[in-house]
């Protein structure tokens, strides 16, 4: 029984782990490789540009709208003036020939 | 399918009032020296109606502009006599008889006669505005479509409001405008040019 007994804690004893053990084990665990992308492939910077560009643009495009805007709002404005001078003058020219047929007949 | 003739049917009368084409009076200026072609919708008297500026005038003609829906001229002049074909009125008077449009005058005088139609909408109230003026040598069309009242009627006819045409087009001859010195439209795109 004896012998049984001092065989299995021979078995089990506590052993030191060898003293290249942790750096072994760090070696083996690869590291994660750390890649280092080009300025022009990085996301961050594209999103930067982007807003640089529109930041740029869509100030400059909403003043070309709006001068285009009021170019044709003076052209309709024009064209809106002659249509009522125009439409009085037939108006007016209409009432002139009543009036002179109208003498005719009397 | 029964239906669907009955809607057509019902429908046809409402869709031929959606809007004249005027692209059809063409031919009648075919041999015009002069035209005049102006067509302004909603959107682009709402457009001018927000640059009329201020003044006296300008603001009793406010009320009006605001009534209109849409304005189409068409104004040709020739060099001779006879160089339109009186026929190629026809599909407009067809138009303004289909939309219930009452001739309230019609003038005539030598070679020259005048129409002028109102819509009437209700009481007091008018859906437009349409004349038809022909001389020997010049015929004009005017189509003007909203709900106005009897004192838009006087304003129109009148020279309430309406600045003199001489002050909206510098440099050039109001006689040339009014005969039509120029085509244009007011959407935008320019219709077929001389």
């Amino acid at each position: 029984m004896n012998d049984f007994e001092d065989s299995v804690r021979n078995a089990l004893r506590r052993e030191a782990a060898p003293p290249d053990f942790a750096v072994n084990v760090l070696a083996k665990v690869r590291a994660p490789k750390v890649i280092a992308l080009p300025l022009w492939r990085r996301p961050v910077v594209w999103a930067m540009a982007a807003g640089v560009s529109l930041a740029a643009i869509v100030p400059s495009a909403a003043l070309e709208y709006q001068r285009r805007r009021e170019v044709q709002a003076l052209e309709a404005r024009r064209e809106l003036f002659i249509a009522l001078a125009l439409t009085r003058t037939k108006l007016q020219q209409t009432r002139e020939r009543i009036q002179r047929t109208t003498r005719h007949t009397l | 399918m029964r239906k669907m003739l009955i809607l057509l049917v019902v429908a046809a009368p409402l869709m031929a009032q959606e809007g004249f084409d005027f692209k059809t009076l063409d031919k009648l200026g075919a041999n015009s020296k002069n035209k005049t072609n102006i067509t302004l919708d909603g959107d682009m008297l709402k457009l001018a109606a927000g640059f009329l500026g201020t003044g006296t005038e300008i603001d009793s003609l406010k009320p009006l502009i605001h009534s209109l829906k849409g304005i189409s001229i068409r104004s040709f002049g020739f060099d001779k006599e006879d160089q339109y074909n009186e026929a190629d009125l026809e599909p407009f008077r067809t138009y303004l008889k289909q939309g219930n449009w009452n001739r309230i005058v019609e003038a005539r005088e030598g070679k020259g006669y005048s129409e002028i139609y109102l819509q009437p909408l209700s009481e007091r109230r008018l859906g437009g505005v349409a004349i038809i003026s022909a001389e020997a040598k010049e015929v004009t069309i005017v189509y003007i479509s909203g709900n106005l009242n009897q004192e838009d009627l006087a304003k129109l006819s009148g020279t309430m409001g309406i600045p003199d045409i001489k002050m909206q087009l510098k440099g050039k001859k109001a006689g040339d405008a009014a005969a039509g010195g120029e085509s244009r439209s007011g959407k935008g795109k320019k219709d077929d040019e001389e």
